[in-house]
């Protein structure tokens, strides 16, 4: 009796901090507004003074897009097809009335981060039996450095984060100690944002902008751009690898992977002849994957903005081409007949 | 496993206290300890678990021979060969690169037609905390101070006990070995709730004041055309590297106690120290007693004369500073204490101080104590960073979007806890993670609440290697 008295008075403290803390986050959940439920994200990491960037932004926007619309096809991958896809142009044409979310992200998302939002994708949506990577050849084998992990950590391994509502006063308490301690004009920079200060207010501007783009939307390009060959650096083991992980969550979770390698700009080469023919390689040994598209697309020059990036125009011309091609591949009822 | 990782909180560590809960009184604990270990430090990279292996096997081996031994030509001998076995396996992996470079410099200067190969051999994490424990041991039986221990699992679990494993504290074995091999009766239900207090201290010390200053060097490094930017920089990176490698040492003396074992204490309020010996007293104690008992006695200590005294301490802070990288810089951090406990040996300033302003001169040697420490950092920043001109000349140009002032409120908001809690330790002449036991049930449940919220709030979200990792 006395061991279970001295135990239960050591951690009477610890005991009583954990019921303020259920009382603390009940009470967070009951008065905070729900509308602040996207800053609860720990991908907004608002460090002091620093600007937050707008790929982690993005991204955020984009996994609250993921539970809030319906999907048959997940689409995954950076910028070329966040850009690139408009899923109001394409959902018309395929069959079945399937629909298709463009989840792309930007590329400092990494591949990890893609293999994330796949995973977040499919787990919203359990009934969706495809997933489409879109991938441009210039970033397929390029080693990149971002935040993919800190996705995979906080919304697929660990998703417990969720829970604390107290964290939707991050902000507010982040803005009132770090920002109007010193000086009452704010707030967080979020780089390329002329809106500075109203994180939320982005946020939800964004998030709405997906939800009636289906998750298009044009990125900003400045790059003048000068005809080039591609001269690709590119590492085949590492595209390769990248590949087979979509794949296998796809598997995992009974969809197919469609793999479109966004159209280039630059004139094909030897480096991209190289590309073409490990993918196709990879493809053969994987033979369930749909490939609509050729897999290097030379669009018309002022289709693209840049190097990569499709314009406005540009990306609804070849979301029609795309359409179609999809359309040939995808049987009437193929995407809820999922893969066994 | 980074202690700051879900993986450690919610899944190693709960599986291994569990283990070992139900295995301690059994043979087992020693699986268990050694298993742990050896999955805790491969994690990341499993081959350099061989290395941890070939260590302790080696040196557990070289201990028996030595033990059994009584001719003085065999054990130098023995004592040699762990000698350059255990400081080779640190030179090749740690020093190599930068004495070939430094060769392939000197050969270029000298005309001399040899070029050794660049190595670039990754370091794996914590060589030289292991290192140097399997080393202390083996100088223990040399000097008789201690028997080879029988047991190679349970020698394997002292070199491996995975609290300690990546950065310390370095354990002597006659403290941390029989804790293991002869565990206690029963965990104290106080030093469960002592251990897991420390390690949500050392969590807040690590995420709110080491990762955020961290941002603020950042800062200060990005913007070097603002006026003091350099001040602020050194301020920043000594609440850092403070907060970051303490913090280290307090989650693994908390995980250590929640298996009912006591690691050694590391830190003892080091910024409030005032004179440099002091500091050293306080400042990373497992190393420095190691250097103390094993390099500076080893070279006479102070028993040759004041000449002697002076060329030892220098020569034994240069190997600590050579301890903590391959740089020059480092090197010239520790000739830098080096002159320091000099100076301060022939000129005790501090005692001087005292005697002509009374109270307010021991402030002003505390004060002057963390100036020089601070501008020590400095010297072990650019270790860091590993060149000069990057952090002084950047190829960017300022563009501050910050000023000096708002940078300094970012320095004061997230070293203020740090050093209130030390003020509280030192006062009474203790850590402050000492004085938990003398809380009220209240303040208790306040600190709890004010570390997580602290954590949830402000914690920062990038995550940051701890930067005793790279020794």
């Amino acid at each position: 009796m006395n061991s279970y008295t001295s135990t239960f008075r050591a951690f009477r403290p610890l005991l009583i901090a954990l019921a303020w803390v259920v009382v603390v986050e009940a009470t967070s959940e009951a008065l905070l507004p729900a509308d602040l439920a996207l800053l609860e994200s720990p991908l907004l990491h608002m460090s002091y003074r620093k600007p937050i960037r707008p790929e982690r932004v993005n991204t955020v926007a984009k996994i609250a897009l993921a539970e809030r619309m319906p999907a048959d096809i997940i689409q995954v991958g950076e910028s070329t097809g966040l850009a690139g896809i408009q899923p109001e142009l394409i959902n018309p044409a395929l069959p079945g009335g399937l629909k298709l979310l463009n989840l792309s992200t930007q590329l400092p998302a990494e591949f990890a981060g893609f293999q994330a939002v796949e995973e977040i994708g499919l787990r919203t949506h359990p009934h969706a039996g495809y997933v489409m990577a879109v991938i441009s050849p210039l970033h397929l084998g390029v080693v990149t450095e971002g935040f993919g992990d800190d996705i995979a950590q906080y919304y697929v391994r660990f998703p417990v984060w969720k829970l604390l509502s107290s964290l939707k006063a991050r902000a507010f308490i982040i803005n009132l100690v770090y920002y109007h301690a010193l000086s009452p004009r704010s707030l967080y920079t979020i780089v390329g944002n002329a809106n500075n200060g109203a994180l939320s207010t982005y946020l939800q501007d964004r998030v709405a902008w997906y939800q009636h783009s289906g998750g298009w939307a044009a990125i900003s390009m400045q790059q003048p751009f000068k005809p080039h060959t591609c001269r690709l650096t590119y590492d085949s083991g590492l595209a390769f690898d990248r590949l087979l992980r979509l794949y296998a969550t796809a598997a995992q979770h009974h969809a197919r992977l469609i793999l479109v390698l966004a159209p280039v700009r630059c004139t094909p080469d030897e480096s991209t002849t190289t590309l073409e023919r490990d993918v196709r390689r990879f493809l053969t040994s994987h033979s369930d994957i749909i490939a609509p598209m050729p897999l290097l697309t030379v669009v018309p020059h002022e289709w693209l903005g840049d190097e990569v990036h499709l314009t406005p125009e540009g990306s609804a011309q070849y979301s029609h081409i795309l359409a179609e091609a999809l359309s040939h591949y995808l049987p009437a009822a193929g995407a809820r007949a999922r893969r066994p | 496993m980074p202690f700051n990782s879900f993986e450690y909180l919610f899944f190693f560590l709960p599986i291994v206290w569990l283990s070992y809960i139900l295995l301690r009184r059994t043979r087992l604990r020693s699986v268990v300890l050694v298993t742990s270990g050896y999955v805790f430090y491969g994690w990341a990279q499993p081959w350099i678990v061989s290395l941890l292996f070939l260590s302790s096997t080696t040196d557990f081996l070289i201990g028996r021979w030595l033990d059994r031994t009584d001719r003085p030509k065999t054990r130098r001998m023995l004592l040699i060969l762990s000698l350059i076995f255990n400081v080779g396996l640190l030179g090749v992996f740690k020093y190599s690169g930068w004495l070939f470079d430094n060769f392939n410099a000197v050969f270029t200067v000298l005309h001399v037609p040899i070029h050794l190969p660049a190595l670039k051999p990754s370091l794996p994490p914590g060589i030289s905390f292991y290192t140097f424990q399997s080393l202390s041991y083996i100088i223990d039986i040399y000097r008789r101070k201690l028997h080879a221990h029988p047991k190679l699992w349970e020698y394997w679990s002292f070199v491996a006990f995975f609290p300690q494993l990546f950065a310390g504290p370095i354990e002597r074995t006659g403290h941390l070995l029989p804790q293991l091999t002869h565990p206690r009766k029963r965990i104290q239900p106080r030093m469960i709730e002592m251990g897991v207090f420390m390690i949500a201290w050392g969590l807040f010390k690590k995420l709110v004041v080491a990762d955020n200053m961290s941002g603020i060097v950042e800062l200060c490094r990005d913007n070097m055309a603002l006026h003091g930017a350099g001040v602020l920089l050194a301020l920043a990176f000594t609440f850092q590297i403070y907060a970051d490698f303490s913090a280290y040492t307090d989650i693994a003396r908390g995980s250590a106690r929640l298996l009912g074992i006591s690691l050694r204490r590391n830190f003892m309020t080091p910024y409030f120290a005032h004179n440099p010996s002091e500091f050293w007293r306080r400042w990373h104690m497992s190393l420095s007693t190691w250097i103390r008992d094993y390099v500076y006695i080893s070279l006479g200590g102070n028993r040759y004369g004041p000449g002697r005294t002076l060329f030892n301490l220098v020569a034994t802070m240069f190997l600590a500073g050579l301890w903590h990288g391959a740089g020059w810089f480092f090197v010239l951090w520790g000739i830098y204490h080096g002159a320091l406990l000099c100076v301060y040996h022939v000129w005790p300033l501090d005692r001087w101080l005292e005697r002509a302003f009374g109270k307010a001169g021991r402030v002003i040697s505390i004060l002057w104590m963390f100036a020089l420490v601070t501008f020590g950092w400095v010297i072990f920043y650019l270790g860091e960073i590993g060149h000069f001109m990057r952090v002084f000349y950047p190829n960017k140009p300022g563009a501050p979007f910050v000023s000096g002032a708002q940078i300094a409120y970012g320095i004061f908001l997230f070293g203020l806890p740090l050093i209130c809690t030390d003020w509280l330790g030192f006062r009474k002449h203790r850590e402050f993670v000492d004085l938990w036991p003398h809380l009220t049930a209240r303040a208790k449940v306040l600190v709890y609440l004010l570390i997580f919220y602290g954590i949830v709030i402000f914690g920062a979200r990038e995550s940051h290697e701890f930067i005793y990792f790279h020794f």
